[in-house]
């Protein structure tokens, strides 16, 4: 199977099948636009990704590699959080810096998949939550003057049980 | 002095309902049977004198016509309420126990006093229909004198467990301690990666997210997040409040499920209709289950939406329809699923919205008792509606043989619910219509057609090979061969439903039961 090398922002290079380095669709459009010769080992920079992360894309990409494509239509989305498989989730089972990278990665690589289940992880840790508890646990700041809080906060009661 | 002796007391009234078996003037199996003591538990078996549900099981999610695929999967009851039922009780207690059949502990100490109770009923798990005889509610009254009621208000109410929630006011966000030195990484994220997953998060924590800081409310109004709302699962508390929160963010809206909402607050309707017409012009879908609110008025509004492919007005008598134009609906031209269950539509409106939709595929008219004659509606489909797929008319006040044989021009037909239909009138050949014209019917509901024998019948199993679900209930007219025929013949059958079919024997039911363990077979009767 033919392979293309991927290069991290710090400069680690990863030989990758083509076919797998595809699930994104940032890279294959890459691939498409170049007209890439299969013979050429050519590499692949990619600034915004660090080897850490793209190791961890690649061990994603790798698994899901015989996944069917996502389906295109946005609008019937599954948008349940409760789907994540068990590889998926251990796969996830990282501190809240690598996950957030792991989001801007498949954000930026375009892969689907990853960044629909990295997503699907965060909206879990919100999901359930009071305010603080939030504020909490991605340790952000409350910038709301005393009595804009009050207001966000009646604005928004309405879902609360009396 | 305050007595703490316990009260039990059955229900007084039924005060809201979303599903029967049976039409609104008739008593037997009707919501009203749950009133007052139970008069036939501890029997088993089917009683008109119990509350009968129409539905169970995961047969009935097969037919579009009758059940509404979720609009907002974020929001989906995690318990799977598909319906209720909300019944008073003569005096307001602590609630300790409630009894509905058998007894049914409250896990959650009730810390208010409590004289109405709904119950939400999920019935897809159960294999039959479910027959509820009497509620129960035990538990210890209010007290007489507003004396001891204040010192309740002032002390708390006796001996039952407060949920405190305790907040540690020294744990607040600091920029200077260490804790917060970790980084907030949502920081690092583009405006649209935090949409993508505040996309993936219920109204309720959408709500919670509002009130985190200045860019998540900013975030948490993107009306992105707004397309597809449903609020049934918040009914208990949706009022004018939710619809002034929801109108500045709802510029996309597309779905909009407001069913089991609103119907305790006196300004809801005014709200609903502002909130509304601010927000309709791009919906698709609108489902609004029990909205008693309903009036000509928003009726009116509904015909804004240009793009309305599926309007579901399920147990709703709309106030002033008789002085709604008959036009009123007639800009709606892209309908695909109408659904009227328990409303007063008329014939006079339906028709013409029936006659401008050449798309439309789901059609229920369950229980709509304004409608007098079924038969003027099916000529009216017969020619206008080809495209025809679910047909739903339970309880239809008069349903002809000439009528049921129009169905058969609806070659499209796949789902067709006509049970307890056809009165007066000999089916005739009205059967064999159908089954020459409707080859792709995959469920078929005759309940209750009593006159039917085997010859009317066979034409069905010879010609509509792809049926999945055969409902023959109560028709006491066929043999144990034509049974047999239809068990063998049929190869896609999946459930027929012989209960009260008199003229076949318990011991017949139990032997096919053996041979086709593919076919839920269902039979039940008084007597068992």
């Amino acid at each position: 199977m033919p392979q293309i090398k991927l290069q991290s922002s710090d400069g680690e290079t990863f030989a990758v099948d083509v076919e797998i380095a595809k699930c994104s669709v940032t890279i294959k459009t890459m691939l498409e636009d170049l007209g890439m010769d299969e013979e050429e080992e050519e590499v692949v920079p990619l600034p915004n990704v660090n080897s850490a992360i793209l190791k961890k894309v690649i061990q994603w990409a790798t698994y899901h590699k015989d996944d069917p494509p996502p389906p295109e239509d946005d609008e019937n989305k599954e948008k349940r959080t409760d789907d994540i498989s068990s590889w998926d989730a251990d796969f996830l089972k990282v501190d809240q810096g690598t996950l957030f990278e792991l989001i801007l990665a498949a954000n930026y690589l375009d892969i689907k998949g990853l960044l629909d289940v990295t997503c699907k992880t965060v909206a879990n840790m919100i999901k359930g939550k009071a305010p603080e508890e939030i504020r909490k646990t991605f340790n952000i700041k409350n910038d709301f003057t005393a009595s804009e809080e009050e207001q966000v906060r009646k604005e928004n009661e309405w879902c609360e049980e009396k | 002095m305050y007595k703490c002796s316990e009260l039990e007391q059955f229900a007084d009234r039924v005060l809201e309902f979303t599903t029967r078996y049976n039409s609104r003037n008739q008593l037997s199996y009707g919501p009203g049977n749950l009133r007052g003591k139970y008069t036939k538990y501890p029997s088993y078996g089917d009683f008109p004198e119990t509350y009968t549900l129409r539905c169970y099981g995961e047969w009935w999610k097969f037919s579009e016509a009758t059940y509404q695929k979720p609009y907002m999967t974020n929001d989906v009851d995690p318990l799977g309420t598909e319906d209720f039922v909300t019944v008073h009780f003569n005096q307001a207690v602590l609630p300790t126990k409630i009894y509905i059949y058998e007894t049914y502990t409250l896990e959650q100490s009730v810390s208010c006093f409590v004289d109405t109770i709904r119950l939400e009923l999920n019935c897809s798990k159960l294999d039959h229909h479910s027959c509820f005889d009497a509620v129960l509610l035990s538990g210890r009254p209010a007290p007489e004198s507003t004396f001891q009621l204040k010192c309740f208000e002032a002390f708390g109410l006796p001996q039952i467990a407060t949920v405190t929630t305790i907040c540690d006011s020294n744990d607040t966000y600091d920029s200077s301690s260490k804790r917060s030195r970790k980084k907030n990484y949502f920081k690092k994220l583009p405006y649209e990666v935090i949409v993508q997953i505040f996309y993936f998060l219920d109204l309720k924590s959408l709500c919670r997210c509002a009130c985190v800081s200045k860019q998540w409310n900013e975030i948490a109004r993107d009306s992105l997040l707004y397309q597809n709302i449903s609020l049934k699962k918040y009914w208990y508390t949706v009022d004018t409040r939710a619809l002034d929160f929801l109108q500045n963010r709802c510029k996309n809206l597309k779905k909009l499920d407001l069913s089991w909402c609103g119907n305790d607050d006196r300004n809801f309707p005014r709200k609903f209709y502002e909130f509304f017409t601010s927000t309709c012009q791009n919906l698709t879908h609108i489902s609004l289950g029990n909205a008693t609110y309903l009036n000509g008025s928003h009726l009116a509004a509904f015909s804004r939406c240009p793009d309305l492919v599926e309007l579901r007005l399920r147990n709703v008598t709309i106030s002033d329809l008789e002085f709604c134009h008959a036009d009123t609906l007639t800009k709606l031209t892209k309908l695909v699923t109408l659904d009227f269950y328990s409303t007063n539509i008329t014939t006079n409106m339906l028709l013409p919205l029936l006659k401008v939709n050449p798309n439309l595929k789901y059609l229920n008219l369950d229980f709509c008792d304004e409608i007098e004659n079924m038969d003027d509606v099916i000529e009216v489909v017969a020619e206008y509606n080809k495209q025809i797929v679910g047909w739903s008319s339970w309880k239809a006040k008069r349903l002809s043989s000439r009528g049921v044989g129009l169905l058969g021009h609806c070659h499209c037909l796949e789902d067709l619910d006509l049970g307890w239909g056809l009165h007066v009138l000999p089916p005739e050949n009205a059967i064999e219509k159908i089954a020459l014209g409707c080859k792709r019917l995959k469920r078929l509901i005759l309940s209750g057609w009593r006159p039917l024998v085997d010859a009317m019948l066979l034409p069905l199993i010879e010609n509509c090979k792809q049926l999945e679900q055969l409902d023959l209930l109560s028709i006491k007219g066929i043999s144990k061969e034509f049974v047999e025929k239809t068990l063998n013949e049929l190869p896609n059958l999946r459930l027929l439903e012989l209960s009260f079919c008199d003229s076949i024997p318990v011991e017949k039911i139990e032997q096919w039961r053996i041979s086709f363990p593919h076919i839920k077979i269902q039979r039940c009767s008084e007597t068992e």
